[in-house]
């Protein structure tokens, strides 16, 4: 009943601060909008940005130079496009202001570089080549009948989205969402913290309950708080820009429970381990961004190789994203079974920590 | 009955000893004086009875029983006012009691009427969905008693609840407290205002250096200096008087001085006015009145510790 009584106050408390509860919903919101439309949007409508000057080098199997063909083909009118023979010409370019950016395109992957000056362009060319790598790399990885009968639909949206490969508003509106169950991690570091910069811990600990209701009310709002902005999310992210969530929800649902489990953990257990507040919070939003570089957050990150590969394969982010789009796109369920693990038991690791620490110091 | 009952406690901090063998007993319906200085230890034991704090050693027995084994039962019947104010700036007046009185049990139609009656209680009844950020000190500190107060524990421990606010609302405050008083609540009260003492308090205990160093009513108290005396000396303007070298006189416990007026304790059977007069007057330092003081609170406190009760 207390437990009750404590996880109510503590999603009344949130709810009242409406700055961070905002910050949950708009900015992903935004991220979706920019990220996602924006960007897949040069593939339909034009968005008019002025004539990009981009120059290209493309290696390979002739699939994929069929397909950077039929892209070039797709966005000639923004982008005029001028082959390059070598690498270090067509960087040099880009240096000396001839060029918006320079792509280089090989079996490995796309690789652009970018002129500093002309961000906005060169931020569109990016998102427009994230998108063209996205879906040429997922429709491999998905294993439609052929290649070559793929790539040459590459540009046509609804042929696409029939076969089951993820818009890049699909893309994003999954991604962003997991990346937000991270932002839960930051609230939670003030859980108890702000009981005691309040002082009403000393409230709480004269009061006729123990110490671990408290730290479980605490835990199960927050959880249930973060879990009410992610459906909201969700809710409004299908609503305004179509993100599929697939067939699945139930599963889908699973893993950003327990990735809300994990980050909340996350929060509260680094709470206890640095002395300040604000020193919490920055080390979190580090770990947050890092974790969503390498999740693939702000633009998918294919093949990566080496150290990188470690990296993202390190990030929270990335283990949640690949589940849940393998169960929607490949139906593949089971993919939610290591991530789920590996979650709650993270989780139960950072909360045994903070429960033993919390029930060994006097007062609060 | 005794409603509580210290023996022998003691509380450290590492090697510091903030609370050193204190004894102590209340009985039902007093209304009880806690005075020290900074640090002197009396948040620190009210910190202990709560159970806030564990016992370095010793035993508290509220109502009879050691707390240490009924802690539950200690807990609902203590109601604390703790020294910073402690409550919930985004939430409402009514939702703050509410939420505290919530912990104790209370459910439903009770704890509804028991949250609103505390909140008229102190004052609040037309701001009970007010905010907290539009409060006044005295407000907030009136707030800061209605949670405390909402379950109807027995013994109320009220830590420096009148700092820093207006006249008016310490008025109100110390009203309050005489009322709770007279509804059957026994009060512990800590105080840095030796007056607040003086007005309410049937019983007063003096802690120094986590020690009680005396204990009784004030009528006790102040005939424990029969050792010493004091006089009052106002001067028009204070100009050159220097305090450490009446301190230096035969007979001189103490000297302060408040604005115009110098006071000095010493010994009793001493006879040092006319140095000290020779002194001012050397110093051309206009008398305006002398009058001996009978001993008050501040003088004992002064005596006992060798402080001033405020910094
Ligand atoms: N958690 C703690 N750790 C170490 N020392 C402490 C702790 N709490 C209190 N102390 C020390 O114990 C002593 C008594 O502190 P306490 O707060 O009980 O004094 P107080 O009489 O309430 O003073 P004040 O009038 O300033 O409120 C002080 O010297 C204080 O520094
Ligand atoms: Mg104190």
């Amino acid at each position: 009943m207390n437990i009750i009584t404590i996880s109510k106050q503590t999603m009344l408390l949130l709810l009242r601060e409406p700055k961070s509860f905002l910050f949950m919903l708009a900015f992903p919101l935004v991220m979706m909008l920019i990220l996602g439309s924006a960007l897949g949007s040069a593939f339909n409508e034009k968005v008019d940005i002025g004539t990009l000057r981009v120059g290209y080098h493309v290696e390979g199997s002739p699939q994929v130079k069929a397909a950077f063909t039929q892209f070039m083909k797709a966005t000639v009118q923004d982008v005029r496009y001028q082959e390059v023979t070598t690498t270090a010409k067509g960087k040099n370019d880009v240096k000396l202001g001839n060029r918006d950016g320079y792509v280089e395109v090989n079996d490995q992957g796309v690789h652009y570089y970018k002129s500093e000056q002309t961000t906005i362009q060169s931020s569109v060319i990016e998102g427009m080549l994230a998108a063209f790598a996205d879906r040429y790399h997922l429709a491999k990885e998905i294993g439609l009948s052929g290649v070559k009968d793929e790539v040459a639909n590459v540009v046509s949206e609804e042929s696409l989205t029939a076969k089951k490969a993820p818009r890049s508003m699909d893309y994003y509106g999954v991604v962003v969402t997991t990346m937000i169950t991270l932002y839960s991690a930051i609230g939670a570091s003030f859980l108890l913290r702000g009981e005691r910069t309040r002082n009403t811990a000393i409230r709480l600990g004269v009061a006729p309950i123990s110490k671990g209701e408290i730290f479980l009310g605490k835990i199960i709002g927050s959880v249930l708080m973060n879990s009410g902005i992610i459906a909201v999310l969700m809710i409004v992210g299908s609503l305004l820009f179509h993100v599929n969530w697939g067939e699945h929800l139930g599963y889908v649902i699973l893993v950003l429970l327990s990735q809300i489990v994990f980050a909340v953990s996350v929060g509260v257990g680094v709470s206890y381990v640095v002395a300040t507040g604000e020193g919490a919070r920055s080390l979190l939003l580090i770990l947050i961004q890092v974790a969503s570089f390498f999740g693939g957050a702000y633009f998918k990150i294919d093949h990566p190789e080496g150290f990188m590969n470690i990296l993202v394969h390190l990030s929270p982010l990335q283990w949640a994203n690949s589940a849940i789009l393998s169960v929607i796109y490949n139906d593949q369920l089971s993919a939610i079974l290591p991530v789920i693990s590996l979650n709650i038991g993270l989780a139960a690791l950072f909360l045994t920590f903070s429960a033993v620490t919390f029930r060994k110091r006097e007062g609060f | 009955m005794n409603v509580l009952e210290l023996k022998n406690v003691t509380k450290k901090f590492g090697d510091f000893i903030a609370v050193d063998q204190m004894n102590l007993f209340i009985k039902e319906g007093e209304i009880f004086g806690f005075l020290g200085s900074n640090g002197a230890g009396k948040s620190t034991t009210i910190n202990l009875i709560s159970s806030l704090l564990r016992l370095s050693a010793g035993d508290i027995y509220l109502l009879g029983k050691n707390i240490a084994q009924h802690r539950r039962f200690a807990k609902m019947n203590i109601g604390i006012v703790p020294q910073d104010i402690a409550i919930y700036e985004e939430l409402s007046a009514y939702e703050n009691v509410r939420f505290f009185a919530g912990l104790y049990g209370l459910r439903g139609t009770e704890l509804k009427k028991h949250s609103e009656e505390a909140l008229v209680f102190v004052g609040l009844g037309d701001k009970m969905n007010a905010l907290p950020k539009t409060f006044s000190g005295g407000m907030k500190r009136r707030l800061n008693i209605a949670c405390a107060i909402a379950h109807r524990p027995k013994l109320i421990i009220m830590d420096e609840p009148t700092v820093g606010i207006d006249p008016q609302s310490r008025k109100y405050i110390l009203q309050s407290v005489r009322q709770l008083n007279e509804m059957g609540c026994t009060i512990i009260y800590t105080t840095h205002y030796m007056e607040e003492v003086e007005e309410i308090c049937s019983r007063i205990a003096i802690v120094d250096h986590g020690k009680i160093i005396a204990e009784g009513t004030k009528e006790q108290l102040t005939n424990i200096i029969t050792d010493t005396k004091e006089v009052w000396i106002e001067v028009k303007a204070i100009g050159s008087f220097d305090a450490e070298v009446v301190k230096q006189m035969k007979g001189v416990n103490s000297v302060r001085v408040e604005e115009h007026v110098v006071q000095i304790i010493s010994q009793a059977e001493v006879t040092n006015l006319h140095e000290i007069l020779h002194y001012m007057i050397s110093q051309s330092l206009e008398i305006v009145s002398l009058k001996e003081q009978a001993p008050n609170l501040e003088s004992v406190f002064l005596t006992l510790t060798g402080r001033n009760l405020r910094d």
